[in-house]
């Protein structure tokens, strides 16, 4: 019980993690955050791909106890930076966020499915879809214990 | 005595059934754990990549707790000759892939044209093994690295004595690569390039080495592939071959084609074909089609 209260909350922090600056979008650059229609189409890929996670049978058990409008705020703020958005994050880092977890990539992809399976959803076309995934893939290095 | 060792054996197997899913569920052993079409599909000669190309990826979906398979068939539908390609492929936690694949080489009307009979076929085996060496296709997004696997072939064909007759040296051999993909996600670009060195004429299928060459010679293969969907990749192919015998010529190969992946379980590849030459017959340009149903 405790363990997967901790486990959610902690991968709800997590997966809410702060962008590695260096592979953040160039912010003069809003090609990528407005195909995904600015900030309330961030928000929407948030909330449904999060949505989708809880659906997850993979998954879902890891966000059992976590404050999913706090995830889902945190993932649009994340997304928006790593989109180039004018937005910012105050995030704990990746690392720290997920240490002792022991998440592997199969749990890091079933995540990235769902959110592809809500972005395509909502109509965002793959090419920009995958400006984002190509942002979050090497966080696998420290979202994922090996 | 009998009866009880019947029943002991059919409580076994029941057990077996019964014990296997639940036990590779909670291990997730089988865990089709990563992204879709990330495991390429099998090619003619059994490993995971395109149709004529070999890729650097782990053939299957098992992550690296994982296993995965895959059983393919493949048709080639050419002027002269159809090719019927069948085969299975495991890998082993995004590690090492095994492979074997079974091909039918089928000289249909023209077997009587080349002074074999009606109908005449020749089947070649390919086992393969291939390892990752280092480097990922999905998550080295931030770097230039590809992700890079070397794979050792071995490859028979059957009816030694006709391809000895055409001037092949041997009916068997092995295949050496070093092969290396790059998924420029941001682009939606997969790029693949794989060195082989090889005797074999045209796969082997018409034997190893001739009396223009019997050593080693490194071979490229080269494919590009655009991820239009997650579903749907669409793409080119380029293979080199050496020529070594002294009958006929062999030109490089080249696809294009479209692989449509409909889930984690099943996908589809349709390719047109163009190999140039084979065994004298000019312009042997067709269709390839490829379904592979795996985990």
């Amino acid at each position: 019980m405790l363990t997967s209260l901790i486990k959610g909350a902690a991968l709800a922090v997590l997966i809410s993690g702060l962008a590695v600056p260096a592979f953040a979008a160039d912010s003069s650059d809003l090609a990528a955050f407005n195909a995904f229609g600015g900030k309330a189409g961030i928000a929407k890929v948030a909330n449904n791909g999060v949505d989708q996670v809880l659906q997850d049978p993979r998954i879902k058990d890891y966000f059992a106890h976590a404050d999913i409008p706090r995830l889902k705020a945190a993932l649009a703020e994340q997304f928006c930076v790593l989109l180039g958005g004018p937005c910012t994050y105050s995030g704990p880092d990746m690392k720290s966020a997920h240490a002792g977890m022991k998440l592997r990539d199969a749990q890091f992809n079933a995540l990235a499915e769902d959110f592809q399976i809500a972005m395509t959803g909502l109509d965002i076309p793959f090419y920009w879809q995958n400006k984002l995934v190509a942002r979050l893939a090497p966080m696998e290095r420290d979202i994922t214990t090996h | 005595m009998r009866v009880s060792v019947t029943l002991g054996a059919t409580l076994l197997a029941g057990l077996a059934c019964a014990a296997w899913p639940a036990a590779a569920q909670e291990m997730n052993l089988f865990d089709s754990g990563k992204l879709l079409a990330t495991g390429g599909v099998s090619n003619l000669e059994g490993a995971g990549g395109g149709g004529i190309s070999t890729w650097a990826v782990i053939s299957g979906y098992g992550s690296e707790d994982g296993i995965g398979a895959n059983a393919h068939y493949t048709y080639t539908s050419l002027p002269q000759f159809q090719v019927h390609s069948t085969g299975a492929s495991v890998g082993l936690f995004n590690r090492v892939e095994l492979s074997y694949a079974h091909t039918f080489f089928d000289t249909g009307s023209t077997g009587p044209k080349l002074g074999l009979p009606q109908g005449f076929t020749f089947e070649q085996d390919v086992i393969g093994a291939k390892v990752r060496l280092f480097g990922d296709i999905v998550y080295d997004q931030d770097t230039l690295l590809p992700q890079v696997s070397i794979g050792a072939q071995y490859k028979t064909t059957n009816h030694p004595d006709i391809l000895k007759a055409v001037g092949a040296k041997a009916h068997d051999g092995e295949d050496y690569y070093i092969a290396a993909s790059k998924l420029f996600l941001g682009q939606s670009l997969l790029v693949n390039a794989t060195l082989r060195l090889t005797k074999a004429n045209q796969l082997g299928i018409t034997g190893f080495g001739g009396p223009k060459n019997n050593g080693y010679q490194p071979e490229f293969e080269g494919s590009l592939a655009y991820l239009v969907t997650r579903k749907i990749a669409v793409g080119g192919e380029y293979r080199t071959m050496p020529s070594n015998l002294g009958f006929t010529r062999s030109d490089d190969w080249k696809t294009i084609y479209a692989a449509y992946f409909i889930n984690h379980n099943a996908s589809i590849t349709l390719a047109y074909a163009s190999l140039g030459t084979v065994a004298t017959f000019k312009n042997q340009q067709g269709v390839y089609a490829s379904l592979q149903i795996g985990f």
